[in-house]
């Protein structure tokens, strides 16, 4: 039996945690674990080494930019698509910057997250 | 816009149900096609085209048929043709009323007319209320020290109308002392000061709102619900701040937070105006935070 992608979803909200699986799991994906804030995203990312990351910028303790350094740091190869609500362009560029792999923004529509997720697993 | 003002009048005065208000607008729905379905079936535009306009709207507070045109996709002539072909909202509202024997057209002429003057709306206004244009609507129902919140106010309008329910609508605004008792979600809007701005539960719209949102049936007003109206609004709060980046203008959004915010405010800037989401409301309230010295 051909193997799931693996996926981490690290988001503060538990609603669009929620939404996201669905999403992903729709597509045929394996939503391997979930993280609340950066740090948390940080330790799961070490022990889970998912295939693809969905990370939330607007997050408590540590944001969505810093972990993506963090796991970009431990992980060059680390896939990690950002996720935002619109007007975050700033941060957006930044996270591109240092290497996140694209960008999704909120509220999540279906065939956009799957469309970017998939050419994501493709680069 | 004007079934839920007309028919939520009709219930509060007796003349029907709130069953056969449910009945009503669920008729209305299907006899109004929305407006990128219309221009596919049409062939103006292709389903590729009508999708990205959709997506568009997730980064941007504007009109289907605006973006369309904004786009090339359609010309501002076969706009008008197309909303023509959708129907006028008030035209389909009193459609279904007549046909239904709920009222006659006499019966309709006087429950508007009794409920434009219980509303407070003058002849124009109403004119606005049934052609559902929330954006022209809104300052009318604003209170005169409340004007400059209705950008962010017709954004999250509008937002809750795209998102949740497309016969979402304002009551009237009116300055208040603080924040509503009732449990509450807030987003500030920072720089040099700013707004924030907030979803209070009043009678079970925010438990409407949030349900619809995170595709859940909500029974309590938990933990959960706030998540999901604080997502909501942030959400809402995006596209108002990156329609004024493009304008040269940025602000920063906070978290949004269950917590009452912890800026200082300006002294009476707060203003509260319900907002009724399939029949039932809550209250989104603003306020400008004072600028730090």
């Amino acid at each position: 039996m051909e193997e799931k992608i693996r996926i981490m979803i690290v988001d503060d909200s538990k609603t669009s945690r929620k939404l996201l699986r669905g999403i992903l799991e729709r597509g045929g994906y394996e939503v391997v674990c979930e993280a609340v804030d950066g740090e948390d995203a940080w330790g799961k990312y070490r022990e889970i080494r998912p295939d693809l990351v969905t990370m939330d910028i607007t997050m408590p303790k540590m944001d969505g930019v810093e972990a993506l350094s963090m796991i970009r740091k431990e992980d060059p190869t680390a896939r990690v698509v950002m996720i935002s609500a619109s007007g975050q362009r700033e941060k957006m560029t930044m996270a591109i910057r240092r290497g996140a792999s694209d960008f999704i923004t909120k509220p999540f529509d279906e065939k956009k997250v799957l469309a970017t997720v998939g050419a994501v697993l493709e680069e | 816009m004007i079934g839920y003002v007309l028919g939520n009048y009709l219930v509060r005065t007796g003349k029907i149900t709130r069953e056969a208000l449910s009945d009503i607008l669920r008729k209305m729905e299907d006899s109004r096609a929305q407006l990128g379905a219309l221009a596919v079936s049409e062939g103006l535009m292709t389903p590729a085209q009508a999708e990205e306009i959709n997506l568009l709207q997730a980064e941007r507070d504007a009109y289907f048929g605006d973006l369309a045109v904004e786009e090339g996709y359609l010309t501002p002539e076969q706009l008008k043709e197309l909303m023509k072909k959708q129907g006028d909202p008030y035209l389909c509202c009193s459609k279904v009323l007549i046909q239904e024997g709920i009222l006659s057209e006499r019966e309709l002429g006087e429950a508007l007319e009794e409920m434009r003057k219980e509303e407070g709306l003058t002849p124009e206004q109403l004119e606005e209320v049934k052609r559902g244009a929330v954006e022209k609507l809104l300052p009318g129902f604003l209170p005169e020290e409340a004007q400059d919140y209705a950008p962010l106010a017709g954004t999250v309008l509008r937002t809750v109308i795209r998102l949740a329910d497309r016969n979402a609508y304002p009551g009237r605004g009116e300055m208040c002392e603080r924040f509503p008792e009732r449990r509450q979600v807030h987003q500030a809007l920072v720089f040099d000061g700013g707004l924030v701005d907030c979803f209070a539960e009043e009678e079970g719209g925010l438990m409407e709102l949030a349900g619809i949102f995170a595709q859940e049936e909500f029974t309590d007003l938990n933990e959960d619900v706030m998540d999901a109206a604080g997502e909501f609004l942030n959400c809402a709060n995006g596209l108002y701040i990156s329609g004024l980046s493009r304008k040269g203008v940025f602000l920063e959004l906070k978290m949004p937070s269950a917590e009452r915010s912890a800026h200082d405010l300006v002294p009476g800037s707060l203003c509260s105006i319900p907002v009724y989401v399939r029949g039932r409301s809550l209250r989104l309230v603003l306020a400008k935070i004072a600028e730090e010295l």
